[in-house]
């Protein structure tokens, strides 16, 4: 036996050490992301694994904040290009519409913290549990907007009312 | 989690097949995470860099796999050689001199703290450290390290030898705690 061969001990300490190691759960995201813009993979559309309470209800609050939007996309591109002072109708629906989209988007905000809290999904949940969160709140931004700028624009031609103040989440 | 290797890569080949490539990537990727890992002492940040890019070369030359080996063992050496990369480009040389090593006097390396045989093999230079992770652990043969490695057989032995003294060096100085261990 030569000087630097591994005794017995040493073979046996060396085998016993582990072989495997999991790396981070969003290593398997990043590098799923890396190959599709690399074209090596094939996009897909992302699979939102819900489960449990808080997931269900951000499910449905981005389910009432789409159809806040589809409604007020609607609503807001088919003005009556005669009507220069808006109806009470319109000014009741425009304030209807700001609630819906600030309860939906309360709910959101709720449900998130209980799926932050939550921590027994998996990490790929999580990060797609992000997504739809990025996702939702720019949806939600660019409702805001929209509806800011309807309101400037019907308030101007509303003297006299009080002004109506959206508080958002 | 039935399919084979070559079949999933032949979806993911044909197909991009997203789920095929996780099946895969599930597969192989804690083995080769851990290899990678000690190859590079133990910086985590860089072994997911490296796992990655590991991943994104193995999929490009998926085509040109002949599957004469197993995937595991071409994926793994994909992964040493992106590891060697990474170390070159961090001044890294794949071989170690008996003399590079630090003074095994120094107060800082001696002073008698515990560490454990991965501790110390992290702590080995990266020449010593891949020869004995490969051969040691992995259980590679001098003629595959030396290919893998760009260095002549000889040179494998001879980096072998001096890692396992300088290991039994690094444990002696650790304290009577890892002197123990190995």
């Amino acid at each position: 036996m030569r000087e630097d061969d591994l005794t017995a001990q040493e073979r046996e300490a060396l085998a016993a050490l582990p072989r495997e190691a999991p790396p981070s759960g969003l290593l398997e995201e990043r590098t799923v992301r890396l190959l599709e813009n690399r074209g090596l993979l094939t996009r897909r559309t992302r699979r939102v694994f819900l489960i449990g309470l808080p997931q269900v209800s951000a499910a449905v609050a981005v389910v009432v904040l789409i159809l806040a939007s589809f409604w007020l996309g609607r609503w807001s591109n088919a003005p009556s290009t005669t009507e220069a002072v808006p109806s009470p109708e319109r000014v009741e629906d425009l304030r209807r519409l700001a609630e819906e989209v600030q309860r939906a988007g309360s709910e959101y905000i709720l449900a998130l913290e209980a799926f932050s809290r939550a921590r027994r999904g998996d990490p790929r949940d999580l990060e797609q549990g992000r997504e739809v969160a990025a996702t939702t709140l720019r949806a939600a931004a660019d409702r805001v907007i929209g509806l800011a700028q309807r309101r400037a624009a019907d308030g101007g031609s509303r003297e006299g009312r009080p002004q109506e103040q959206l508080i958002w989440f | 989690m039935d399919s084979d290797d070559r079949s999933l890569a032949a979806s993911l080949l044909q197909s991009g097949d997203e789920a095929a490539f996780r099946l895969l990537y599930r597969r192989h990727t804690p083995r080769l995470f851990k290899l990678v890992l000690r190859l590079l002492g133990g910086v985590e940040f860089d072994a997911e860099d490296v796992v990655q890019e590991t991943w994104l070369r193995a999929c490009q030359r998926l085509g040109g796999f002949r599957w004469e080996s197993a995937f595991s063992t071409w994926l793994t050496s994909i992964g040493i050689h992106v590891a060697q990369d990474h170390l070159r480009r961090r001044g890294h040389s794949p071989l170690t001199l008996f003399s590079d090593l630090p003074e095994t006097s120094d107060p800082r390396q001696g002073s008698r703290l515990p560490i454990d045989l991965e501790q110390a093999i992290a702590r080995l230079p990266s020449g010593f450290r891949q020869v004995l992770v490969l051969h040691d652990i992995e259980g590679w043969t001098h003629g595959e390290i030396a290919v893998l490695l760009g260095i002549a057989e000889g040179t494998s032995k001879s980096q072998l030898s001096a890692a396992r003294q300088a290991l039994r060096l690094r444990l002696r100085e650790g304290g009577p705690t890892c002197a123990k261990t190995i």
